[in-house]
């Protein structure tokens, strides 16, 4: 941990107490439209010696599939064994999760009542499918959840990933954020989208200060507001930053906090 | 600040038995099933009719009945236990002085919204919401506090997780005070229909009251159930600092994943077993120490069984010394609201030194070699609590609380 001061105490000049210090051991962005997600659902990009049952896709929300393909791309690039990530944790923090499945969830119940409802609906449209179908996938067996669900989705995920990488329990935890770029709208006659909307996900592998020298910083804090001038995290900008040399940002989160991304 | 130095000190609940403490615990040492007809939508096409519903969500004080009853379910649920338990706390009237965080568990916060905009002939589900803040920054908002503010899901496991980063939270620095806990409001119409459809829900639809029965061989999957709690966590040093009243320790947490399949829980319960030991671990208690273990045991038959056998490989022989019961048996099936009713069913054991029974237990299932406690509550002195809370996705999560 970085600048930490005792609870209770606060240095007002600099506005922190305790920040929390990550490790950003690697990452992946991906980007994807309708049609490629259809080819990426039936068969998406895995790391070696990783299968998948046929379909097993065929259920789960745009922001699921391409939340594995990154991680998958993540765990391609840095190049170690997928039973490496066994102790790992992952979180998932997808962006109006869900929308279209409910609502062709609600289309058939409004046609055919209880009957209308599909079996898949729980698993695969819940808050926590996208970090549930990760953990059984590429077999990570830490804690696995989902965030918030909510339009700012992804601000929310740096202050749960600060906190559990605190506990320098885990080796090292996935961080999967998600959405579209711009907003999904199911179409009225559930088929399609209003608007050509692009899924975006980005999977980063955080590890704890001590472990690993390699990689870029992210710094957390719960406790304080961001400096004055800080943007509000955005999901788009965050994925455009990792792809800078080296990979800088800076962005105050929801509600409480700030995130900073450093070389 | 050492690891156990955080305590409960408020509690706000809104459950199929109550919403009070003094009822909850009542209901609960009294063997009182909350399950009953589902009401408020029609089932006659539903394979499961029947739930553990919440009666009323009542408009805390000091917020007016009309600024109150317009707000989504969820939201009405979350924020009445949120005021109730600082008010519990005597936080309430103070909560500008302190920074006080928050950690909800709870997964439907959007499909409750799109559900019953739609039934209801609405079309917010194919309007933007980007502009539109998710509730637990809403409530935060509400509330006037000032602490960082998440949401999460691990489904049944959920709350448990809140506990953990409150706790955690609290050791950064990053709040003085939080808010932790969970529920949802999941007993709508498709909601229902989908867990049946999913054949996880009983389908004992003439005898609701029975219908919950853990452990029991006669059991056919779960009740679905509504409802949550918030507690009030902080560091002992403030609250003995300020003579608060302390309803117990967090002593204890620890988390893993199946990673087997979305629904069924693992045959093997190697990921279980280190969910547990971790917890145990992590609060620094021998197995042979707990008291009381609170299962997470929703009343499945692949569940009940695979649970049992986790907790045989944790606890050895010192098992059949340590009873179990799974107040699911009562309440139904909380989903992200469990965790969180199931901590304050220890709480309750803690206080009253009883332990809640599992009702409905007439044929105990062979393969889950535990020490039950059937259908009656047990007086029995109790320091150390263990609750079981594992997922949907995967999760196992275990909390262990001690008397403070």
């Amino acid at each position: 941990m970085q600048a930490t001061l005792p609870v209770g105490e606060r240095d007002s000049a600099a506005g922190t107490s305790t920040v929390v210090s990550c490790r950003l051991a690697g990452f992946a962005a991906v980007s994807a439209g309708a049609e490629q997600l259809a080819v990426l659902r039936k068969k998406p990009e895995l790391p070696p010696n990783t299968t998948l049952p046929p379909g097993f896709l065929k259920h789960s929300d745009d922001q699921t599939v391409l939340s594995l393909v990154a991680v998958s791309r993540a765990m391609i690039a840095l190049g170690h064994p997928t039973a490496s990530y066994g102790a790992w944790g992952v979180v998932a923090a997808p962006n109006l999760f869900g929308r279209a499945g409910m609502f062709q969830a609600y289309l058939s119940f409004r046609q055919e009542g209880a009957w209308g409802i599909s079996p898949h609906m729980i698993p695969h449209q819940s808050l926590h499918a996208v970090s549930g179908t990760l953990s059984q996938v590429l077999q990570i067996r830490g804690p696995n959840f989902g965030i918030s669900g909510g339009p700012k989705a992804a601000g929310e995920a740096f202050l749960v990933a600060a906190t559990m990488i605190s506990e320098n329990n885990l080796p090292g935890l996935w961080v999967v954020l998600s959405g579209h770029d711009a907003e999904c709208l199911p179409r009225p006659d559930g088929k399609g989208s209003q608007t050509p909307a692009v899924c975006q996900a980005a999977a980063l592998a955080l590890k704890p200060q001590t472990e690993s020298r390699a990689g870029s910083t992210l710094l957390v804090s719960g406790a304080d507001a961001a400096p004055a001038g800080w943007p509000e995290f955005a999901l788009s900008d965050f994925i455009a930053r990792l792809e800078t040399t080296p990979p800088t940002g800076q962005w105050t989160l929801p509600g409480c906090g700030w995130v900073r991304l450093t070389d | 600040m050492s690891r156990s130095d955080v305590y409960v000190t408020g509690i706000g609940a809104t459950t199929p038995l109550g919403n009070t403490y003094p009822a909850i615990a009542a209901n609960l040492l009294n063997g009182t099933s909350g399950v009953r007809k589902v009401t408020g939508f029609p089932v006659t096409d539903h394979p499961s009719q029947i739930a553990a519903q919440v009666d009323e969500l009542a408009c805390p004080e000091p917020f007016r009945a009309q600024d109150f009853e317009p707000l989504p379910v969820t939201e009405k649920l979350l924020l009445g236990c949120a005021v109730n338990a600082l008010q519990d706390a005597d936080w309430w009237t103070r909560r500008s002085e302190v920074r006080v965080g928050l950690v909800l568990g709870t997964a439907a916060e959007w499909h409750a919204l799109w559900e019953s905009d739609f039934l209801g002939g609405g079309d917010a589900i194919l309007q933007p919401h980007g502009h539109m803040e998710s509730l637990v920054h809403r409530i935060r908002r509400v509330l006037g506090v000032s602490g960082p503010a998440v949401s999460l899901s691990a489904a049944c496991a959920s709350s448990n997780y809140a506990f953990a980063l409150a706790r955690r939270w609290l050791e950064l620095g990053w709040v003085d005070v939080c808010l932790a806990g969970g529920g949802d409001m999941g007993v709508t119409p498709t909601g229902l229909a989908g867990f049946a459809n999913l054949r996880a829900l009983s389908r004992r639809n003439d005898d609701p009251q029975g219908a919950s029965r853990p452990f029991d061989t006669q059991r056919d999957g779960f009740v679905l159930g509504e409802g949550g709690a918030l507690f009030v966590l902080e560091p002992a040093e403030s609250a003995r600092r300020r003579s608060a009243h302390v309803y117990a320790q967090v002593a204890g947490f620890g988390a893993t994943s199946d990673a087997f399949h979305m629904v069924i829980p693992s045959s093997e319960p190697g990921p279980a077993v280190a969910a547990l030991r971790t917890a145990l671990a992590d609060a620094r208690i021998d197995p042979a120490a707990v008291g009381y273990i609170n299962a997470h045991a929703t009343s499945t038959p692949v569940g009940d069984v695979a649970e049992c056998r986790a907790l045989e490989a944790v606890f050895g022989p010192a098992l059949a010394d340590i009873p179990v019961s799974s107040t699911k048996s009562m309440t139904g099936h909380l989903l992200t609201g469990a965790a969180a009713f199931e901590a304050l069913a220890c709480i309750i054991a803690l206080d009253r030194q009883a332990l809640p029974p599992t009702i409905n237990l007439h044929q105990p299932d062979p393969e889950c070699h535990i020490l039950h406690v059937a259908n009656q509550a047990q007086e029995r002195p109790v320091r150390v609590t263990l609750s079981n809370s594992l997922g949907f996705g995967g999760s196992n999560t275990c909390l262990l609380l001690r008397a403070a």
